[in-house]
């Protein structure tokens, strides 16, 4: 029951009488009541999805342990006593010998190879994120000065056009976005092509993209969809190598930094890729 | 001095223990090298049990290659038990384990580990590895003197 009433006064201030109406308010604290068992229940459900996330995230730690080295150990026994089968008995073993001895070495390393990807992709989203001004014009230089020794083997040209802004971004994600980029552009060419790669950025209202601009042999439409997704590869591996995780990477870290990524190209005529991040704003 | 300067290699897979001996053969590295298997084995060895007992044809090793994961006794646990060893707490010790898990790399450097390797997918990195352990450990690091005054106890 709740009761609501109005003392009613005579002249002299004294109260005489009250009239007042009472209500049965059953229904209604039924459902306040109600309403606290689910907020209740509510809380408790967040609390039991948050424990249940936080024992798939320990486990998913545990089985990134065990890829990176239980998986690594018989690896490094396949690549260690392959190379020592070539380097002690090249001399008693005929050509065919030593080449599946090279194959089972080159086979050890493209899977070491595929680990440390994968274990980079997994790494991706899991490590505190929380994005910062970076000066994509440093982070750019920084990793081609990285890469330079790679461009010298392979007689790449690669250069910065014009002043890079400031963007909001995590530093070392950002890193490696733009060195698998840049690492792809360098490969995806023709042999007897030299390398020719151009970065350049543009700002589109809040967001800033850069563009990374290659002489290779491009990506037909209907694939540039498909390259992002992981495992994906368009060519044979003794053509390009690799593992088919880099673009998937890129793709996952711009996701997790607030931004995106995307291609522009046409077989033959190379390819333009692009990430987007929010820019700095003004006053900041 | 007639013993030699033995290394003790703790290491269960048998496969990294011929890699481990291929790489110091290479290397040229005149140290002869003592294998034990697991944890247990590591601290019978350095403790002088049986059947570790004679010191001369198992010497207190000059350096010890620890591995991390091994069956029984742990490398970490290894560790613990010859840091706090009065006088075994000298020898140096360095880890070469395939975990690059940052809680064991400072785990060991707490336990009083003098160095920590990374087991190298690629053999030549592993040779790379012993030939800088021969130069700077075995030929330019000055060795203490260590005399086990007693055993600890069991």
């Amino acid at each position: 029951m709740e009761g609501y009433g109005i003392v009613s006064r005579n002249a002299k201030g004294e109260a005489v009488r009250l009239i007042g109406v009472n209500r049965d308010i059953t229904a209604r604290m039924q459902a306040e009541e109600a309403l606290r068992t689910l907020n209740t229940e509510l809380e408790r459900r967040v609390e039991e999805r948050t424990a249940e996330i936080k024992a798939i995230n320990k486990e998913l730690e545990a089985f990134t342990y065990t890829v990176s080295h239980d998986l690594r150990a018989p690896l490094r026994a396949m690549h260690g006593m392959s190379q020592a089968l070539i380097e002690d008995y090249a001399d008693v073993l005929p050509p065919e010998g030593v080449e599946f001895a090279q194959r089972i070495e080159a086979a050890a390393q493209r899977m070491d190879r595929l680990i440390q990807d994968l274990l980079a992709f997994s790494r991706v989203g899991r490590k505190d994120m929380r994005p910062r001004p970076v000066s994509l014009h440093e982070a750019v230089e920084a990793v081609l000065s990285t890469l330079s020794p790679m461009f010298e083997e392979v007689g790449a040209d690669v250069a910065i056009e014009g002043t890079l802004p400031t963007v909001i971004a995590h530093p070392s994600t950002l890193d490696q976005v733009i060195t698998n980029l840049v690492d792809n552009a360098c490969k995806f060419v023709e042999k007897s092509t030299a390398p020719r790669v151009r970065l350049s950025a543009e700002t589109r209202g809040s967001r800033v993209r850069l563009w990374v601009a290659d002489n290779g042999i491009g990506i037909e439409p209907k694939h540039q969809e498909r390259i992002f997704r992981i495992f994906e590869r368009l060519h044979g591996i003794e053509t390009y190598p690799g593992t088919g995780v880099g673009l998937a990477l890129i793709k996952k870290a711009m996701q997790h930094m607030g931004g995106d990524v995307g291609v522009e190209s046409e077989p033959g005529k190379g390819s333009r890729f692009w990430i987007d991040l929010p820019a700095v704003s003004d006053g900041e | 001095m007639g013993r030699q300067q033995v290394i003790l290699v703790v290491e269960d897979d048998p496969n990294d223990i011929i890699l481990i001996e291929r790489a110091f053969r290479k290397a040229r590295v005149v140290n002869p090298l003592q294998f034990v298997r697991d944890g247990d084995q590591a601290v019978d060895y350095l403790d002088g049990r049986p059947p570790f007992e004679d010191r001369e044809r198992h010497p207190l090793p000059t350096l010890i290659l620890l591995d991390l994961k091994l069956p029984r006794r742990s490398g970490l646990e290894v560790l613990e038990w010859l840091k706090a060893h009065p006088e075994l707490r000298r020898i140096p010790t360095l880890v070469l384990t395939s975990s690059r898990e940052s809680r064991d790399v400072g785990r060991a450097y707490d336990l009083g580990a003098n160095s920590y390797l990374l087991k190298p997918v690629n053999p030549e990195d592993l040779l790379h590895i012993v030939e800088t352990v021969n130069r700077f450990w075995l030929l330019t690091n000055h060795a203490p003197e260590i005399r086990p005054r007693y055993r600890s106890p069991e």
